[in-house]
C-alpha cells in the first residue's frame, strides 16, 4: 500500500495551540466596535432631517452583520448534516471544520437578541411591530371606553327588539294560518319559520366577551382611514408573542442540532467507538427537516418581514443557497489558513481542494439559478403585489448595485474562475475565488437588507441615507471581532479533525 | 486513550464496523467475465414468456395511440375535452408528467457521475432509456395539439413563407428549445456510452445480420488506449452539459405557469420544486421498471438492495422537497394576505370541487415516501415497488391539481366551470404507457440493460487500493486450489 495514507498514523488528531495575540486583538475590536455601536446607537434617539433615527438606521447595520454571520454558520450546519446524510467519506477531514463553523449560530444568535428584545430596534426594523401596536392601542382604547359591555348592550337591545318583532309576527301569523286556504296556509307557515331562522341568527350571536372583543378589534383594523387590512389578516402569524415565541423555536433547534453532532464528533475522538459516527449518521437525517423549516421561517421572520406586504415562496431557498455557499467559501479560506501556519498539513491534499472547490462552483450556479428565478418570475408577471421588492432594487443606485453586486459579481465572475478544473487544486486561486465570494456575499446580504432602510422611492429620489454606511461597518466589525474570536477558541476546544473517524482512512486518501 | 485501543483487539479507525463498511455494488465476489455473460445473456437468449405477455399488449395499446392521433388529425384538436375555461387539460398534465420521469435518466447519468456516485453504473443505461422513452411520449401531446402535425416545425423559429414568427416571449417557445435540447443531448449521452458495450456484442454475435448492425454502431471501437482516454472524456463533456438541462427543462417547464399571473401557478418556488418533483417521479418510474427486470433477469447481484435503498432515500429526500414547496404556497397564500392566492388555495384544499385531487396528492406524493424513514421498508421490495407506483400516481395528480383545477376556478366566478377528459384523451395517454412499454421492452430485448463496461468500473478488481484486493486474490486463490 505504498503511497496510502494510515489513518491510525493520525489517531492523535492535531490541537490547534496559540493565536493568542490575534484572540485577544479580535475580541478587542469587536468589543471596541461594539461599545462605540452601543454608544451611538443609545445616543441616537433624536429625529433626523429625512424621518429616520440614528438608532433606527443602525438597528439595519445590526442586523445586517448579525445575517452575514448567521449565514456563514447556517452553512456549517447545513454541510454537516449533509455530509452525514448522503453518508459520505470524502470529507472527513474537513467535517471538524464545518461543526466549528456551524457551532458558531449559538454566540450570533445570541448577539442578534438585542435585535428582537430592544423596541428602538425592533420598531424600526419590523415596520409591522409599531403599526400593530398602534393599532392594539386602539383596541385598547375602545376597550377602556367601555365598548364591549356598549356593543353587548346593543346586541341585546336588538335581541329583544328582535324577539318582541317576532313574537307580534307569529301571534298574527297564527291566527293567520287560523283563517286561511291550506295553500296559503302551508306558505304562511314558510314564512314563519323563515322568520324564526332570522330571528335565531341575531339570538344566537356570541355575546361572550371575546368574541365581541374580536368585533372591535377587526372594525379598528379594517378602518378604512387608520386600519390595516394586511395586518389584520396576517395577525395569527405577525404578532409579537408568536414572533418572539418562534424566535426562541429557531434558537433551540438550530443550535441544539449542530451541539448534538459536534458533540458526538468530539466523542468520537476520544474512543473511536463506531457507535458514535452512526449516531451522528442517524440524527444528522432527522434533523434536516428541522433545519429547513427553521431557516426558512428565521429569515421569513427577520428579512421578509422587512417588508410585511411583500412575500416570496423561493426566500427560504434563495437564503439558503447564499448560507450553503459562502460557508464553503469560508471553509475553504480557514483549511488555508491553518495550513499556512502548519496545521493540517499531512491531512488535507488538493483532491480536497478540488472536491471543495466543485462544491463552491455547484452552489455559485445553485445561488444564481434561485436568484434569477425568484426575479425573473416576479419582474415578468408583474403584479404589484410582488413587485415591490425589486421596484426599490431596481432603480437608480440600487439598480447599479444589483448588476454589478449581483449579477457581474456574485455569478458570473466566480462562475467563469471555478469552471476551470485543475485550477481548483491551487490554493492562490481557489482562495482568491472563495474571498470574493465573501465578499460578494456581503454585497448581497446587504443588498437585501439595506434599501429597506432608505428613505423610500417617492421620497426625492434618495436611496440611502447619507453616512450611515459607516454604522454598517461599524457593527461589521463589532460582530466579525467577536465571531473571529469564539472560532479561535472554538478551533482549541478539540482536534482539527476528528482524528478517531471510522472512515478517516477513506477521506485521507480520496482521489477523484 | 489512543494507546488504550492498540493494546486490544479493536481496530483504531474501524472501517469494517456494522454501518461504517461501504457495501460492495457487485456482490458474489462475480468476475468480469461474469457480469459480460449475464447482461449479454438477455440479448442473446431467448426472452422470457412474461415478456411477450407484456410485449403484445403493450403494442396493441400504442397501435391504439397511433388510431387515436389518427382521429385527432383527421377529426380536429376538439375531441379532446378541454375547452374554456379550462384551456389546458390532460393533454399538458400528461406532457408535464411525461417530461418529469424523463429527469431521473439524465440524474443518474449526469449528476450522480460527476459526483461520482459509482452505484449508478447499475441503473444508469436503463433510467436514461427510460429517459428518451418518456421524452418521446411527452413530445406527442405539444406536438399534436397544434391539430395539423406536419405543420409542428412552426414552433421552431424558421423564415417560412406565411411569414410567422415566433414570440420569443413566451415560456412555450422556450419550452420547445429546452426539451429538444434536452432529448439530443440525452440521446448523444445514452449512446456515447453504449458504443463499448455494442462492440462488446458485436464481439459476442454470431448471426451475421447481428454482428453488422452492432459492429455499424460500435463505431469501430477496439477497446485501445486512446479510445478509452477520448472517449472518457466525451462522456465527462456531456455529462457536464447535461446537468444544467436537469434544472433548465423542467424549470422552464414551470415557467409555462409561474410566468402568468393565475394565482396558484404564479409563484416563485415554482422552477426548483418542478426540478424536486420531476426527479422525484423519475425514480419512482425507475423503480418500477427495475425492480421487475431485476428479478426477471435474475440482475440481484448488480442491483442489489443497496441500489434501491439509495434510490429509496432520494425519492424519500426529494418527496419531502416537494411537501416543502406545497407547505411554502399554502403558507404563502395566508402569509401574503392576498385575495386572490387566498381564494385559490382555499379552493384548492377545502371548497372546490377538485379537492380530492389535492388530498391524493398530498397523500401520494408528501406522506406515501415517509416509510422509507425505516431502513425495514427501502429493503422489502414489495414496499418500495408499492410506494414508488403511489407515487408515479401522486406525480400525475400534482400536475391535474396544478392545471385544470386552477383553471376551473377563475377570476370571474361566470366562467367557473367543470373539465372532464373525453374518451379520446383517455386512450391517449394508455396509448402512451403503451408506447413507453414497447420501447422499453425493445430495448430489453436488443441493447444491454445495465452498462457492462461501467459495472466491471466498479468491481474490486479494478481498483489498485481497494482494500479487500488482497483479501479477494487469497479467497480466489483458495477456491481455484479446491477445485
Amino acid at each position: 500500500m505504498a503511497g496510502l495514507k494510515d489513518a491510525d498514523d493520525f489517531r492523535d488528531g492535531e490541537h490547534f495551540k496559540g493565536g493568542g495575540l490575534l484572540k485577544f486583538l479580535l475580541l478587542g475590536g469587536g468589543v471596541l466596535f461594539a461599545i462605540i455601536f452601543i454608544v451611538l446607537a443609545a445616543t441616537g434617539g433624536a429625529e433626523q432631517e429625512g424621518g429616520y433615527s440614528r438608532s433606527g438606521a443602525m438597528a439595519y447595520s445590526w442586523l445586517f452583520a448579525i445575517v452575514f454571520f448567521l449565514t456563514l454558520s447556517i452553512g456549517g450546519i447545513f454541510w454537516t448534516l449533509l455530509h452525514h446524510a448522503s453518508n459520505s467519506g470524502w470529507g472527513i477531514v474537513v467535517r471538524r471544520m464545518m461543526e466549528n463553523i456551524g457551532t458558531m449560530v449559538l454566540f450570533v444568535l445570541i448577539l442578534g437578541i438585542p435585535l428582537v428584545t430592544v423596541p428602538t430596534f425592533k420598531e424600526a426594523l419590523w415596520e409591522w411591530i409599531p403599526l400593530k401596536a398602534a393599532l392594539d392601542e386602539k383596541v385598547d382604547a375602545r376597550y377602556e371606553e367601555g365598548a364591549v359591555a356598549k356593543l353587548k348592550g346593543e346586541y341585546e337591545a336588538g335581541q329583544k327588539t328582535a324577539q318582541s318583532e317576532f313574537d307580534a309576527f307569529k301571534a298574527q301569523n297564527l291566527a293567520d294560518q287560523a283563517k286561511a286556504r291550506p295553500g296559503a296556509k302551508m306558505a304562511l307557515s314558510d314564512q314563519l319559520a323563515k322568520q324564526e331562522a332570522d330571528l335565531a341568527k341575531v339570538t344566537e350571536h356570541d355575546l361572550s366577551e371575546g368574541a365581541l372583543k374580536e368585533e372591535i378589534a377587526k372594525e379598528v383594523y379594517l378602518d378604512h382611514h387608520d386600519g390595516n387590512y394586511m395586518l389584520w389578516k396576517k395577525r395569527g402569524y405577525l404578532n409579537e408573542g408568536a414572533w418572539t415565541f418562534r424566535f426562541v423555536l429557531y434558537f433551540i433547534a438550530l443550535v441544539g442540532i449542530i451541539y448534538a453532532l459536534r458533540f458526538w464528533s468530539v466523542k468520537n475522538d476520544k474512543d473511536g467507538d463506531p457507535k458514535w459516527f452512526l449516531l451522528q449518521r442517524k440524527w444528522a437525517c432527522g434533523f434536516l427537516p428541522f433545519f429547513a423549516t427553521a431557516w426558512t421561517f428565521l429569515v421569513f421572520d427577520w428579512l421578509m418581514a422587512l417588508d410585511y406586504t411583500w412575500f416570496s415562496t423561493m426566500w427560504g431557498v434563495y437564503l439558503f443557497a447564499g448560507s450553503a455557499l459562502n460557508s464553503m467559501a469560508l471553509l475553504i479560506l480557514v483549511i488555508t489558513v491553518l495550513m499556512k501556519v502548519g496545521y493540517l498539513k499531512k491531512v488535507v491534499t488538493p483532491e480536497h481542494y478540488l472536491l471543495m472547490g466543485r462544491l463552491l462552483f455547484a452552489f455559485t450556479v445553485f445561488w444564481g439559478y434561485i436568484a434569477f428565478s425568484q426575479f425573473f418570475l416576479i419582474w415578468y408577471a408583474n403584479i404589484t403585489e410582488e413587485t415591490r421588492f425589486y421596484l426599490q432594487r431596481n432603480a437608480e443606485f440600487w439598480n447599479m448595485y444589483t448588476i454589478l453586486a449581483l449579477v457581474v459579481g456574485h455569478f458570473f465572475i466566480p462562475f467563469l474562475m471555478l469552471l476551470i478544473q485543475q485550477a481548483k487544486k491551487n490554493l492562490t486561486y481557489i482562495c482568491t475565488a472563495s474571498a470574493w465570494i465573501l465578499c460578494m456575499h456581503v454585497l448581497d446580504i446587504y443588498w437585501i437588507i439595506i434599501p429597506e432602510r432608505g428613505p423610500s422611492l417617492t421620497d426625492g429620489g434618495m436611496m440611502t441615507i447619507p453616512g450611515a454606511i459607516w454604522y454598517d461597518v461599524i457593527a461589521f466589525l463589532a460582530v466579525g471581532g467577536i465571531f473571529g474570536f469564539f472560532f479561535l477558541w472554538r478551533l482549541g476546544t478539540a482536534s482539527l479533525f476528528p482524528c478517531r473517524d471510522p472512515r478517516l482512512d477513506e477521506s485521507l486518501n480520496v482521489v477523484n | 486513550m489512543a494507546s488504550d485501543a492498540s493494546t486490544t483487539d479493536q481496530p483504531i479507525h474501524p472501517s469494517e464496523a456494522e454501518g461504517v463498511a461501504r457495501e460492495p455494488l457487485v456482490l458474489n465476489n462475480r468476475s468480469m467475465a461474469w457480469v459480460t455473460d449475464r447482461i449479454c445473456g438477455i440479448v442473446e437468449n431467448r426472452q422470457p414468456l412474461i415478456w411477450w405477455v407484456l410485449f403484445i399488449p403493450s403494442v396493441l395499446l400504442a397501435g391504439l395511440l397511433g388510431g387515436t392521433l389518427v382521429y385527432l388529425v383527421s377529426t380536429g384538436v376538439g375531441v379532446w375535452g378541454n375547452n374554456q375555461p379550462v384551456a389546458w387539460g390532460w393533454a399538458i398534465v400528461n406532457f408535464v408528467f411525461w417530461i418529469g420521469i424523463g429527469h431521473a435518466g439524465t440524474l443518474i447519468s449526469a449528476i450522480l457521475f460527476l459526483t461520482r456516485q459509482k452505484w449508478r453504473t447499475s441503473v444508469n443505461r436503463a433510467s436514461e432509456a427510460m429517459t428518451l422513452f418518456a421524452v418521446v411520449c411527452a413530445g406527442i401531446y405539444p406536438g399534436f395539439h397544434v391539430g395539423r402535425f406536419w405543420m409542428v416545425w412552426f414552433l421552431a423559429p424558421i423564415p417560412n413563407a406565411n411569414a410567422i414568427w415566433q414570440n420569443f416571449k413566451s415560456p412555450l417557445l422556450w419550452d420547445v428549445f429546452a426539451v429538444s435540447t434536452y432529448f439530443t443531448v440525452s440521446v448523444l449521452f445514452w449512446y456515447v456510452g453504449l458504443i463499448p458495450d455494442l462492440a462488446t456484442l458485436r464481439d459476442r454475435a454470431k448471426a451475421k445480420l447481428a454482428k453488422v448492425l452492432y459492429g455499424l454502431f460500435a463505431l469501430g471501437w477496439r477497446g485501445g488506449n486512446r479510445q478509452w482516454r477520448h472517449y472518457e472524456m466525451a462522456y465527462l463533456i456531456l455529462a457536464g452539459i447535461s446537468t444544467p438541462l436537469v434544472l433548465s427543462v423542467h424549470s422552464v417547464v414551470s415557467f409555462d405557469f409561474a410566468t402568468s399571473i393565475v394565482p396558484g401557478w404564479h409563484t416563485t418556488i415554482f422552477p426548483p420544486y418542478f426540478v424536486a418533483g420531476a426527479v422525484f417521479g423519475g425514480f419512482a418510474m425507475v423503480l418500477t421498471l427495475m425492480l421487475p427486470v431485476r428479478k426477471l433477469y435474475g440482475l440481484e447481484d448488480m442491483i442489489t438492495h443497496k441500489h434501491v435503498d439509495n434510490m429509496a432515500k432520494i425519492i424519500l429526500l426529494t418527496g419531502t422537497i416537494v411537501g416543502y414547496a406545497y407547505i411554502m404556497e399554502l403558507f404563502i397564500s395566508y402569509y401574503s394576505a392576498s385575495k386572490y392566492e387566498g381564494d385559490a388555495f382555499h379552493l384548492r384544499i377545502l371548497s372546490g370541487p377538485y379537492t380530492w385531487a389535492y388530498y391524493c396528492m398530498f397523500f401520494c406524493n408528501v406522506i406515501s415516501p415517509q416509510v422509507f424513514w425505516f431502513k425495514k421498508a427501502r429493503l422489502n421490495l414489495w414496499v418500495v415497488f408499492i410506494v414508488a407506483n403511489i407515487v408515479n400516481c401522486g406525480m400525475w395528480f400534482e400536475r391535474f391539481v396544478i392545471i385544470p383545477t386552477t383553471l376551473a376556478r377563475d377570476f370571474l366566478p361566470g366562467q367557473w366551470g367543470y373539465y372532464s377528459p373525453s374518451i379520446t384523451e383517455k386512450l391517449m395517454f394508455l396509448g402512451t404507457f403503451g408506447l413507453f412499454m414497447m420501447l422499453f421492452l425493445l430495448f430489453i430485448r436488443f441493447l444491454p440493460v445495465i452498462a457492462i463496461a461501467e459495472v466491471k468500473g466498479v468491481l474490486p478488481e479494478n481498483d489498485p487500493h481497494h482494500p479487500d484486493w488482497v483479501k479477494l486474490k487469497e479467497k480466489r486463490r483458495a477456491a481455484a486450489a479446491a477445485e
